[in-house]
């Protein structure tokens, strides 16, 4: 799936949220994107997927535009996970999880429903917490559980499709972190195109075949996470130019991305 | 043939003709009244809860509250004859009373000497009793005084919903009606019954204050009621003119109208 | 137990008590429905409810009871019940909030004040078709119904923002509106005299004596019509749970599913409130419960809400025309009197369960 944007603008009450933002997502790459608080890495997020109709400018999926789209249209070729919410009701993570196979039409219940749920759990190593109660989870277990629902949401498409993801690692420890990327990248390498935010630029630049660094709505860089500029990072985050050499070498690891020996 | 299609005919008329009532289901403490006063209580099987004089309505079981009837209840008694009060309801349990062949004889209320009389006949006629009800009807309204009430007392009365929430009984209430056939001037003006506030109170100056019986109990008795500062004002509760009424007697215009108009009267020192 | 036994079973168990709690349901249903038609201030022998369906003879007496008044009123209290259940359970969804009922959309208040309307003004606005006893039965209904579609309605058209914070806005402006209409009330009972007050009082305590078949034949149309196309979006509703974004980018077009409760919710419960009268309690006591026995998905619990809350209001109904006998008790109290305490009962538990 290929997302393309052409000269973005989101302004709300006088301010402008996001100004001239283009950009082409291929299927295979994972976009990250980071930025100071406040840098429109959400509303960029939000727009993308349709929730906030941009105040001038084209987001196209496939050549498609997303607002031509119909919502449940929509939610068969884009999964987006926000920043985590409550879940209102005492659900089941396996029926959370399950919420993910209603765009496509398939039951949880249907062999595929169950194969695709049951993948994701383990994904998200919430095999054991299954028959658990969603609400009775801590902050990071929960964040698993959502993901583990997009992930079923992207993977019971025909194809895979478009994810955005809003700090998906929020609360998730090293494990589990780690453990999502791995599955990110896999994720691209069977044909999705993944753009995120992370607030962590080490993790960011381990994860992302591209790295965007936005600050007051504006595209300040968009380059292999090797070539981002330490002081231009400095300057965006108003931190030590020495603090943000070490975070970029920090992200700069050889080692290949795996999770220590079970 | 025509013999025949004649005998069914009187056969119908006949069954449709008032026949004497044996069972009697009673609703609306006036309706008992006149039914008591017309000497057919003994037949009275149920009444309802408002129906509590005289005193043998004690011993009868009670269907409810009139303006909450049920159909069962009124149909277990299996009454031959249901009085029911203009203000009893809902009217679909009425309705339903009807289609399950007991047809309800509605009674009008008025509260006035006329609306009395019309009641009494109303009963009498359902009972097979006209002639006695004429009767009771005449003697009622002979015994009730011939007042000009523009000259009598001004006269208040008053309920309360609550202890200090009084309401007085303005035009075209019973209470209304009650003060004027008593001889006196309703000095609250308002129609209907209305919250009475101090200044209202003040304006209207009742020089006499009729307070029903059962309001006794609601506002925490005569003491707190003319201690209240909503009345406390009044000429009547400073020179000690304060009534009790009883509240079924004097409100609800059955056949002891007359007696609770003549009590009030001495009460006041006017001439019966 | 409950909550925490929920967590801690796997689906096929969950499965399991769903099959468990339906048939405890229909079994109640089934007590209930044979002990109504039986019990009562009129005697009803078992003949004659074998003679009803078609099984030798009755007395005549009281199968008229029985058709006439005994099965109108158990059929009203079956519907009036599970429309309550399922709605509530709706809303809740749509609210996530277990404590969110109709009353909240001003259905209560907008049909009270429809029947305030009757009571009060009915002799001088409607005395031409008030006279006519074909028309009669089915004013106070409609008006009361047309009341609770009203204030339904204005709450919808007030609060149609759309987006997000807008089932928020929705509810505040139902806090405005049921304002709105208590005024109006107050302002009935106000000019009214003491008779038409005191049947107005008497309709908002809630019964079913006075249900009429042609009363009830359309509102069970209604109310069937409004329950099924609730049940039909429980899938909806599940996905609501996650909140209001997150069901959209599961395809949900909330703006719209937000506006078809309302109107479903309106119909139905209107319907219902035009046949007895407000009835509390058995939209948040219902669906607690189920929920706790077999969790919140609404595939099962919506359906078993119908089934609980008709189980549960003709059983409220009973012990309403038993335990004043000779006469009856308002249907509204016993369901307050009963159901409050109970609902109070499992929300200290379910706190207990967590803590």
């Amino acid at each position: 799936m290929i997302l393309s944007v052409e000269n973005l603008c989101v302004t709300r009450g006088g301010g402008t949220l996001l100004d001239r933002l283009s950009l082409s997502l291929e299927p295979g790459s994972i976009t990250v994107l980071a930025g100071p608080n406040g840098a429109g890495k959400s509303t960029l997020l939000e727009t993308l997927a349709g929730d906030l109709p941009p105040t001038a400018g084209q987001i196209r999926l496939d050549g498609q535009r997303i607002t031509d789209l119909s919502l449940p249209r929509r939610a068969e070729l884009r999964t987006m996970l926000r920043q985590q919410s409550l879940i209102a009701f005492d659900f089941a993570v396996t029926e959370v999880v399950a919420m993910g196979l209603h765009p496509h039409g398939i039951s949880a219940d249907s062999p595929h429903g169950r194969a695709l749920i049951a993948e994701a759990l383990a994904d998200m190593d919430l095999s054991a917490f299954a028959d658990r109660s969603a609400t009775r989870l801590s902050g990071g277990e929960g964040q698993r559980v959502h993901i583990a629902r997009s992930l079923v949401q992207l993977r019971a498409g025909e194809q895979r499709s478009l994810l955005l993801l809003d700090e998906p690692t929020t609360g998730l420890d090293y494990r589990h972190q780690l453990a999502l990327l791995q599955v990110l990248k896999a994720e691209a390498q069977a044909g999705a195109t993944i753009i995120a935010s992370l607030h962590d630029l080490p993790l960011a630049c381990r994860l992302a075949t591209r790295l965007l660094l936005l600050a007051r709505g504006t595209l300040l860089a968009d380059v292999p996470p090797e070539q981002l500029d330490p002081a231009l990072v400095a300057d965006v985050y108003a931190i030590d130019p020495a603090e943000a050499a070490l975070l970029l070498g920090l992200g700069r690891s050889p080692l290949p991305l795996r999770l220590a020996a079970e | 043939m025509i013999a025949r299609l004649l005998a069914l005919l009187a056969l119908i008329l006949g069954a449709t003709a008032t026949h004497a009532a044996e069972r009697i289901v009673s609703v609306g403490s006036d309706v008992t009244e006149i039914v008591f006063a017309l000497g057919e209580g003994g037949k009275v099987v149920a009444v309802d809860d408002t129906s509590m004089y005289p005193a043998e309505t004690g011993k009868l079981p009670k269907l409810g509250y009139l303006r909450q009837l049920a159909p069962e209840p009124v149909l277990a008694q299996r009454p031959d004859l249901l009085l029911v009060s203009a203000g009893a309801g809902p009217e679909a349990v009425l309705r339903q009373l009807e289609r399950s062949g007991l047809k309800p004889v509605m009674v009008p209320d008025e509260a006035s000497a006329a609306g009395l009389a019309a009641k009494i006949r109303t009963i009498a006629a359902a009972l097979g009793k006209p002639a006695e009800g004429e009767k009771l009807a005449a003697s009622i309204i002979a015994r009730l005084p011939k007042t000009q009430p523009d000259k009598g007392p001004s006269m208040m009365l008053v309920l309360a919903s609550a202890p200090g929430r009084i309401m007085a009984a303005g035009q075209g209430t019973a209470g209304d009606s009650f003060i004027r056939l008593s001889g006196g001037r309703n000095s609250f003006t308002a129609e209907g019954y209305k919250p009475l506030s101090a200044e209202a109170a003040v304006v209207a100056a009742p020089e006499v204050l009729l307070i029903p019986s059962h309001v006794l109990g609601i506002a925490g008795g005569l003491e707190a009621l003319t201690k209240d500062p909503v009345l406390a004002r009044t000429p009547a509760v400073r020179n000690g003119r304060v009534f009790v009424v009883d509240s079924l007697m004097a409100l609800n215009f059955g056949p002891r109208l007359p007696e609770a108009v003549a009590k009030l009267r001495g009460g006041l020192g006017l001439a019966k | 137990m409950t909550a925490a036994v929920a967590a801690a079973s796997s689906a096929p168990a969950r499965l399991g008590r769903v099959g468990r709690t339906a048939l405890l349901l229909a079994l109640a249903l089934f007590v209930s429905i044979v002990a109504n038609l039986r019990l009562g201030a009129v005697p009803i022998e078992w003949r004659d409810l074998l003679a009803l369906i078609g099984i030798g003879e009755g007395d005549p007496g009281a199968l008229t009871v029985l058709t006439g008044i005994r099965l109108p009123r158990l059929l009203a209290a079956l519907a009036v019940g599970a429309t309550l259940g399922v709605s509530g359970a709706a809303l809740q969804a749509l609210f996530r909030n277990p404590l969110a009922e109709p009353g909240l959309l001003g259905v209560s208040t907008g049909a009270a004040l429809g029947a305030a309307i009757w009571f009060v003004f009915g002799a001088g606005l409607f005395a031409g078709l008030a006279s006519l006893d074909l028309l009669r039965p089915f004013i106070l209904p409609l008006l009361s119904f047309a009341g609770a579609l009203a204030s339904v309605a204005l709450v919808l058209w007030l609060g149609r923002s759309g987006g997000p914070g807008a089932t928020v806005l929705m509810l505040l402006v139902g806090i405005g509106v049921n304002a709105i209409g208590a005024a109006l009330i107050g302002l009935a009972t106000y000019i009214s005299t003491d008779t038409e007050m005191r049947a107005l009082s008497m309709w908002m305590l809630g019964s079913f004596a006075q249900t009429e078949w042609a009363v009830l034949a359309p509102a069970l149309l209604l109310i069937a019509l409004a329950t099924t196309a609730l049940i039909r979006t429980h899938r909806a509703l599940d996905l609501l749970a996650l909140g209001e974004a997150p069901a959209r980018h599961l395809g949900i077009d909330t703006d719209r599913l937000r506006l078809k409760l309302g109107l479903l919710t309106a119909v139905a419960v209107g319907a219902a409130v035009s046949l007895s009268g407000v009835i509390g309690f058995v939209g948040l006591v219902v669906p607690h419960m189920l929920r706790m026995a077999v969790g919140p998905a609404h595939r099962a619990l919506l359906p078993l809400c119908a089934m609980g809350g008709a189980a549960l209001l003709a059983t409220a109904d009973l012990a309403a025309r038993l335990v004043a006998l000779p006469a009856e008790a308002p249907v509204g109290v016993i369901m307050a009197l009963v159901g409050a305490p109970v609902f109070l009962s499992m929300l200290i538990r379910t706190r207990r369960a967590w803590l």
